[in-house]
């Protein structure tokens, strides 16, 4: 038996065989071809260089329009290598005459010319190998890629990897899957989020433990406590099937508890909070999940606080057409209505605007969300008329990602003219009056607050990048994640700071992100006065009856108590958890997990 | 069959831009190119191979041209080894 104890991403205990998933390294296997094989194997590579080609000249247009000549040149040469007939027509030759897989053909053929460059006394030349592997792992990502997985679980499995990307979880969650084990990442990691929203159990963090697990392992999983147990001894084993039985049981009598009758949520002095749902995942299942969660006694009222447009990205894997995306919007308002969908314009980086070999050295202060929008107006325009379509029933919010200078918001609100003067002169149905919103996320946006929102409709406060920057902690940096937390007197302050601009403007403000579904962080968000919250399906339950439970008042002594006297993070935490404390509802509400590190600050 | 002997000239060596630039000059003739270095031989008209070869300043190298236009490439050829790439 090996024992890890890694950073508990979401709650739960599964039981269960690994499936190891190794995406770091992409290996083809040496296997020989049925002869039927041969075509269809020929084809799909004919499928990835087509594909890397147009990955390649759209980073290739990019970094001369960012970066001149000088910027391109390195792509330019790429596609240069990976147009190289001589050695395409070498794969081609290989696979029909070795009648082996493309990628096994791909890997060893780009691997003979890497190992020269490599041994090269000419260090320009060596650097060149790096050239020849990017070529290699964007043809292998093509072939390998999806097929991989989907061919590969065949039963319910607990995934292990040394790291894994948000469109590798997306993948994943339409399998079968008992939970998440990875080596990498923090509490707040996009697997972790993930996890939260597929309410699998998960461990983060691992730190080298993925290495020692083979597909298969019986692995029990403990959430709660980020322990995980390779091959268990029928102790632990006997332990761990005592606990799931005693949780499923409890399980019942919550949820017999937890039926809703009223919506919104109100406190027990009657402040009404409204609770919507973030979509972080948009598979058919997460849909159909949020569309049950958002009836009472059998009619929508319950929206969508967030809908993340750029995991359409992940599905699609390329910017869906202007058609999609009304498609897709429009069924999502049509789905809700009444209720409202707050439709969030593409947060990606531009690593995932352009494919996989776009690297930028530091990400999050790079290309991304609004200034990708701003820089392809035409993509951006088509997204707002998209949108904008979709409005025509009134129960749709279009919300802007990253912004950070007013001028970013006034470009957009100009292309949202343009884009309604175009569907007015189709005759098309919109709502004029779309509430636009602004996303609170950077400092900078948390600080000129009153300018954003003397100008837009309402403000959305996004605390996980918001904690991110303020506390320029990246969150999925397994080094430095425990550094990362939302409870940071600093972050309070800017969020305090936000909300008082709104509302001294008359404008709603809501909240999203992981410290929106925290039972801790709840009563000093409802003593701010928030207006809406956004939390994960399986949160919503939970976070309302959390709400029931508080009186505004009282919160808001919290709030004025938590600005002014907490300096540090025990101090703030011991103060919010005293709060619940003295109301009895520590134990129903907070995890075994949080109890223990709470009470542990006071030692 | 036409043989032709250069030498790389330029400080950098036959790195990507002049390897990228020798295989575009090749594409543009019909006849069959190949470069020899040291007993290696590759392909003229691939830029993976050129680039392989690690011709460093100084590095003599042996050219082959076969085919209908190989005259008019040689002169080509050998006029842009000569210039050092466009790199002195």
């Amino acid at each position: 038996m090996l024992h890890y104890t890694g950073i508990a991403a979401n709650g739960g205990i599964v039981i269960g065989p690994a499936y190891h998933y190794n995406r770091s390294l992409l290996v083809a296997e040496d296997r020989m071809l049925e002869p039927d094989e041969v075509a269809p194997q020929l084809e799909q590579f004919e499928y990835a260089v087509a594909r890397s080609k147009g990955e390649l000249e759209k980073i290739s247009a990019l970094a001369e329009h960012k970066a001149g000549k000088q910027g391109s040149a390195i792509f330019e040469a790429q596609s240069m290598m990976l147009a190289d007939t001589y050695v395409l027509d070498t794969i081609r030759r290989r696979i029909r005459d070795e009648k082996k897989s493309a990628a096994f053909i791909v890997d060893s053929e780009y691997n003979i010319h890497q190992h020269f460059l490599q041994t090269s006394e000419n260090p320009l030349l060596r650097e060149r190998a790096d050239d020849v592997e990017d070529i290699k792992q964007r043809l292998l990502r093509h072939l390998l890629e999806k097929q991989k997985w989907i061919s590969k679980l065949d039963h319910p499995a607990i995934v292990v990897a040394e790291f894994m990307t948000p469109a590798d979880a997306i993948l994943f969650s339409r399998q079968e899957l008992l939970g998440f084990a990875t080596d990498g990442g923090g509490a707040t990691s996009h697997v972790a989020i993930l996890a939260r929203s597929l309410g699998l159990p998960a461990i983060v963090g691992l730190r080298g433990a993925a290495a020692h697990i083979e597909t298969n392992d019986i692995l029990i999983l403990d959430g709660d406590l980020g322990e995980l147990f390779v091959t268990p001894d029928d102790d632990t084993l006997a332990r761990y099937r005592e606990r799931l039985m005693e949780i499923q049981s409890k399980k019942k009598i919550v949820a017999a508890k937890g039926k809703e009758t009223e919506f919104p949520p109100e406190t027990i002095d009657g402040k009404k909070i409204v609770v919507n749902m973030n979509m972080e995942l948009i598979s058919d299942e997460a849909i159909a999940e949020a569309e049950s969660m958002s009836k009472i006694k059998s009619k929508p009222v319950r929206g969508l606080g967030l809908l993340r447009t750029e995991h359409f990205l992940s599905e699609y894997d390329e910017i869906p057409s202007e058609t999609d995306q009304t498609r897709i919007y429009s069924d999502l308002a049509n789905r809700f209505y009444p209720a409202p969908i707050t439709i969030r314009t593409f947060d990606i980086g531009g690593d995932k605007f352009i494919g996989g070999g776009f690297r930028e050295k530091n990400p999050f202060l790079g290309w991304r969300g609004i200034r990708i929008s701003l820089d392809q107006p035409e993509t951006h325009i088509e997204q707002l008329r998209a949108i904008l379509r979709a409005s025509a029933r009134q129960n749709v919010k279009l919300l802007l990602p990253m912004i950070t200078t007013v001028d970013e918001l006034e470009k957009v609100m100009h292309y949202l003219d343009e884009a309604k003067q175009e569907l007015r002169q189709n005759g098309e149905a919109f709502d004029e009056n779309i509430p636009l919103g602004v996303m609170i996320e950077v400092p900078a946006a948390a600080l000129h607050a009153p300018a954003f929102a003397t100008r837009c409709d309402f403000l959305s406060i996004g605390t996980n990048d918001l904690t991110q920057y303020t506390l320029a902690v990246d969150r999925g940096n397994e080094f430095v994640a425990h550094l990362f937390d939302e409870l940071h007197p600093a972050v309070l302050r800017l969020i305090a700071m936000s909300v008082r601009a709104a509302h001294a403007r008359k404008k709603p403000v809501s909240l999203c992100g992981e410290m929106a579904g925290k039972p801790i962080a709840l009563p000093f968000i409802i003593g701010m006065g928030i207006d809406e919250i956004s939390v994960a399906p399986n949160r919503v339950q939970m976070i309302s009856g959390l709400i029931r439970k508080l009186k505004y008042s009282e919160t808001k002594l919290l709030v004025r108590k938590v600005l002014e006297e907490s300096q540090t993070i025990p101090e703030l935490k011991q103060t919010l958890f005293r709060f619940l404390h003295k109301r009895n509802l520590v134990e129903d509400f907070l995890t075994p997990v949080e109890i223990e590190m709470i009470e542990g600050y006071g030692k | 069959m036409i043989v032709r002997t250069v030498k790389v000239l330029n400080r950098a060596g036959m790195h990507t831009r002049p390897a990228a630039a020798i295989v575009k000059l090749a594409s543009e003739f019909s006849s069959d190119f190949y470069i020899n270095k040291d007993g290696f031989q590759i392909n003229g008209k691939s830029i993976i191979g050129v680039m392989t070869l690690a011709a460093a300043q100084g590095s003599t190298l042996e050219l082959t041209f076969e085919g209908a236009d190989e005259a008019a490439m040689a002169d080509a050829m050998a006029d842009y080894f000569a210039k050092g790439f466009d790199e002195m």
